[in-house]
């Protein structure tokens, strides 16, 4: 018999207790949460519609009394693929919510969910045309003359490009998990590897990159995900936050939206084939973008285990700008831990706030 | 404990089923035969292994047997996802799923453009407008939309422009 067994009955018996309990918990609890099906609400930070654009929105964030810092911070998310309320997902567990209570005049560009109208937007058009006009209005609204560029994932990217064409409103550019060195994208970057995938025949098929495609991809990178979801789930029943937290996550996670047609050819030929970021080459609007065109202090941030993008891919900006002034963090997590639940509160939020309030004094 | 026959055997059964399983996964992934088949799986064994060992010196008894049990659930699956994050990241399993790819393209490449056809036929002869015809007009709308902002943006500078133009003419001295 084990000492554990022998020296201590009543800790045995407590802890049968406890897990007699729980299992009572966790049965209820998910009787509930088949049963009762409530939608979560997510996205509730008071936030004002600043500017439309097509699909796409320019929101502001918080109220005018708790903004303490002068640069406004424009957060630009990946295009299609998901929602972006995952930054703003519920009270206490909200990216957003942070910032703004960090003091920050926080903006975030909804790209919006594009339709069989939209396939001919190209990545061209983002970058030159739909990012001026937000960060336009940015500095306008906030009566500003630079502000804090902050892209996630495909955001991260779109957003160098931007910096590299237009560097002078940009007073600082912060990469959460964004992919510049797409040579260094993990499976993606093999899978989409012009010796095996035609995108042009896809793109010539369905005119749109499917949403059920994109869901299909993700799914692949890691085919036991979803049954490490809901063993976690099981084990974590009994507990209402982590509930809470489940059913906002879950439904995030399962609402796949597609990608406009012309902007995939575009994202995967140029970017992922021919990773023309770091080779060089890429023409966006007639104009070469050249990543050594960024001076701004940059700070990125990859994720440990990230599979969607390895944090190398991300970490190749601060090789690629002729910035002086950069940090790369490697925090533990994965692609969504940066930006949802309690690690990313507590390990990765307050690093980015902190970098970027140090740098936000005067607009 | 001692190993009896029937452990044994059960033992190189579960080996023979292994290699094969190997051999199975890297003919599927395209990559060469190698000698030594327990390479290929041993990130999941030895870490299964050394939990089920942990597990075992705690004594069945034990209600943390759960926690461990969850633990070895995590890493079993964690064992699993590197496993097959190996056998899916080389180039032959990436080629076959080109060549599905391109073969569900081939099936439903013609059969989207006649049913589209066939649709708009039907649409044409209710006097109903075709989806591409709507989604036409909302292109033409959003490039209208683009003409109208990009004229609003002229605007805005060129007031801004006359405004200070104004205050230069407007302060003392000014001409």
């Amino acid at each position: 018999m084990t000492e554990s067994m022998s020296s201590a009955p009543g800790e045995l018996t407590r802890k049968l207790q406890e897990e007699t309990i729980r299992n009572v918990l966790r049965f209820s609890k998910g009787m509930e949460l088949v049963h009762r099906r409530q939608e979560p609400r997510v996205g509730q930070t008071p936030r004002e519609l600043i500017h439309k654009k097509n699909k796409s929105a320019l929101y502001r964030y918080g109220h005018a009394s708790d903004r303490r810092h002068p640069v406004p911070i424009l957060m630009v998310p990946n295009l299609g693929i998901s929602r972006p309320y995952i930054f703003d997902l519920y009270p206490g567990s909200s990216f957003i919510e942070h910032m703004v209570r960090e003091g920050f005049d926080f903006y975030l560009l909804d790209w919006g969910v594009f339709g069989d109208e939209d396939n001919g937007l190209t990545i061209d058009e983002c970058v030159t045309q739909i990012l001026p006009v937000m960060v336009r209005k940015v500095l306008k609204t906030s009566a500003s003359r630079e502000l804090t560029l902050l892209g996630y994932c495909m955001g991260a990217s779109l957003g160098a490009c931007y910096s590299s064409l237009y560097p002078e409103p940009v007073k600082n550019f912060v990469n959460l998990a964004g992919p510049l060195d797409f040579w260094k994208g993990g499976l993606f970057s093999v899978w989409l590897d012009k010796r095996h995938l035609d995108i042009d025949k896809v793109i010539d098929t369905f005119g749109t990159m499917p949403a059920e495609m994109i869901r299909f991809g993700f799914k692949m990178l890691k085919p036991t995900m979803d049954l490490t979801t809901l063993t976690n789930l099981w084990w974590n029943l009994w507990d209402d936050r982590y509930v809470e937290g489940f059913v906002a996550l879950n439904k995030w996670a399962n609402e796949f939206t597609p990608i406009p047609g012309e902007f995939y050819r575009q994202w995967v030929k140029e970017f992922y084939q021919e990773n023309k970021l770091v080779n060089g080459g890429l023409v966006l609007g007639g104009k070469s973008v050249d990543l050594a065109n960024i001076r701004c202090p940059l700070l990125v941030v990859g994720a440990k285990q990230d599979y969607i993008i390895p944090a190398e891919s991300a970490k190749a900006m601060t090789e690629l700008v002729s910035s002086t002034d950069t940090e790369y963090l490697e925090l533990p997590g994965g692609h969504i831990s940066l930006i949802a639940g309690r690690g990313a509160s507590r390990n990765v939020w307050p690093r980015v706030s902190a970098w970027i309030a140090r740098r936000s004094g005067q607009a | 404990m001692s190993e009896t026959p029937i452990n044994q055997e059960f033992f190189s059964v579960w080996i023979r089923s292994m290699e094969q399983g190997m051999e199975a996964w890297l003919r599927l992934v395209g990559q060469p035969h190698t000698s030594d088949a327990s390479q290929f799986w041993r990130p999941m064994f030895g870490q299964s292994l050394d939990i089920w060992t942990q597990i075992l010196k705690q004594g069945a008894g034990s209600p943390d047997v759960l926690v461990q049990w969850k633990r070895f659930l995590d890493d079993s699956v964690d064992a699993w996802s590197k496993v097959l994050e190996q056998a899916m990241g080389t180039e032959g399993f990436a080629a076959a799923m080109g060549k599905f790819l391109d073969q569900y393209l081939n099936a439903v490449g013609p059969m989207r453009k006649s049913l589209q056809s066939s649709n708009e036929e039907f649409l044409r002869t209710m006097n109903l407008p075709s989806r591409k015809q709507v989604t036409d007009l909302a292109s033409q709308i959003v490039s209208l939309e683009a003409r109208l902002e990009a004229l609003e943006t002229r605007i805005e500078d060129l007031v801004e422009s006359i405004s200070l133009i104004e205050g230069v003419v407007k302060r003392p001295g000014g001409t």
